[in-house]
């Protein structure tokens, strides 16, 4: 049994976990480069695992998505393919090596969800803690364990005329067939879009495609991020969540385990 | 994430789990809330250490020192202060659970329906929630707390032996959301004592992003107790 009661004991141990692939596997670098400074870091190929055997069945309903969900890999690079980079515009694929580089060199950018603010989006959705999501009548909410954030995706509902910016958006969704699409925009230029740096405006867009596979035992989300400022083009990436009925979600409370708290603008290890 | 090794229990309480209907003879609290109406009880019965620490917290925010509330560095207000604060929360009632989504800091707390009642070693901020139906009213049982938070915005202890009872009831034709909290913590009060707190059901359902972080410009260091 084990209990993530503060989020960076688990990071932690993420990290060590994947430190020890780092061992044995080549190394991916940003763009093939040869410069050891551009390293990424390699994903954790196994986050969450099936749920064990015994767990109860997931719901036969296709638009019955409740329940709680866990990523089943996670990646510090959100391009369409693992080790590769969003297409990014060329002054934006510098700034991500300048941040790639820092990390390798142990003092990596502090980004929003360094300083305890929500990860933004698509980001959120790439965590390796669990999501639970709960449907009421023209909403469906996403329980982040990760930093508490919480998604609220209000359904058959257009974005309000004018729109606020926000760390998460404002979400909107509605049914095709038996997949939810969601439509996030209204997102502050606050956030990057993965763990390893990559950057988006304020003009960022994101569709997610929303389904049960497997017969209700994983989720499979399908995210198209577009953003004219950062990007040269849209691209999309897939993920699966484990359907987990034997997990309940922990209290993450970042506020309190923030030793790495930015000063300056650089994260500082303590 | 708490792994549940009894199979058992998980199936017991997942049967019902998921997109079923809500019981129709049972109040729907699903919707937003807002503070309607709150008290503070005058005295409640504090032991005599408990009210030289509520006497220090107190003359600290007399002085405008809020460096004594943790919250003030962003630290979840906990239970039952979370339920006292003016802006508005969500409930999402569903068959097997009730969850309540805080506009404040984008907090949440899950409310499991029956299940056991929690362990009392938790050393959570927000306790740990289990729940019940007692005929109308939804009586939501909470421990598990560790002894940092605040009770209520004045700064009133509690320990980690704490144990709160709300009993939430519908009133006015379900416009009204009546919250009675019995507090048990026989570390600090000489006897259990009860407060009171209604809420009205907001018509907008929409919530601000609001981020305590950036309120205060990155994290601080954590408060003393």
């Amino acid at each position: 049994m084990f209990k993530t009661k503060f989020g960076l004991t688990a990071v932690a141990a993420l990290a060590l976990a994947s430190g020890a692939q780092a061992q044995q596997r080549p190394q991916m670098r940003l763009n093939n480069s040869d410069d050891p400074l551009l390293t990424l870091t390699p994903a954790i190929a196994r986050v969450s695992a099936d749920a064990p055997k015994g767990a109860p069945a997931p719901n036969a309903d296709p638009r019955d998505l409740e329940g709680v969900w866990w990523i089943s890999r996670y990646e510090y690079l959100l391009g369409p393919a693992t080790g590769v980079p969003p297409p990014l515009k060329p002054e934006y694929m510098r700034i991500l090596e300048r941040r790639v580089r820092a990390k390798n060199r142990g003092a990596p950018e502090a980004d929003a969800s360094t300083d305890c603010k929500p990860h933004g989006m698509p980001r959120v959705m790439e965590s390796p803690y669990p999501i639970r999501i709960i449907q009421t009548p023209g909403q469906v909410t996403l329980l982040h364990e990760v930093a508490h954030n919480i998604r609220r995706i209000r359904l058959d509902q257009p974005h309000p005329a004018k729109l606020k910016q926000s760390y998460l958006g404002d979400s909107v969704g509605k049914w095709e067939g038996d997949t939810l699409v969601i439509d996030t925009q209204g997102l502050n230029d606050k956030t990057f879009i993965d763990d390893e740096g990559s950057s988006h405006s304020a003009q960022l867009h994101v569709v997610e495609r929303l389904r049960k596979i497997k017969e209700g035992r994983e989720l499979e989300l399908v995210l198209t991020v577009t953003d004219p400022v950062t990007l040269t083009e849209p691209y999309s990436f897939t993920r699966t969540y484990k359907w987990r009925p034997d997990i309940k979600p922990a209290e993450y409370v970042c506020e309190e385990n923030n030793r790495n708290a930015p000063e300056n603008g650089v994260t500082v290890a303590k | 994430m708490k792994l549940l090794l009894t199979l058992a229990a998980v199936a017991a309480t997942a049967v019902a789990s998921a997109q079923a209907p809500l019981n129709p003879s049972l109040p729907d609290l699903t919707g937003v809330w807002q503070r309607a109406e709150y008290r503070p009880v005058a005295k409640p019965p504090l032991l005599p250490e408990a009210a030289k620490l509520y006497a220090e917290r107190k003359a600290a925010r007399a002085k405008g020192d809020k460096t004594l509330d943790p919250s003030s560095a962003c630290l979840p207000e906990g239970i039952p202060r979370l339920m006292l604060k003016a802006e508005p929360f969500e409930v999402l009632q569903r068959p097997t659970l009730v969850a309540f989504a805080y506009q404040i800091n984008r907090l949440s707390r899950v409310a499991y329906l029956n299940e056991p009642v929690a362990k009392e070693d938790g050393d959570y901020y927000l306790g740990e929630s289990t729940a019940k139906w007692d005929g109308d009213t939804l009586v939501i049982d909470t421990r598990g707390f560790n002894d940092i938070t605040w009770l209520d915005d004045t700064g009133l202890p509690h320990g980690t032996a704490m144990h709160v009872t709300e009993r939430l009831q519908l009133a006015k034709g379900g416009q009204r959301l009546v919250n009675h909290i019995t507090i048990d913590d026989a570390e600090h009060y000489s006897a259990p004592w009860d407060l009171t707190v209604s809420y009205e059901r907001s018509k907008s359902t929409r919530f601000p992003e609001d981020v305590c972080a950036e309120k205060i410009g990155g994290s601080k260091p954590r408060p003393k107790k």
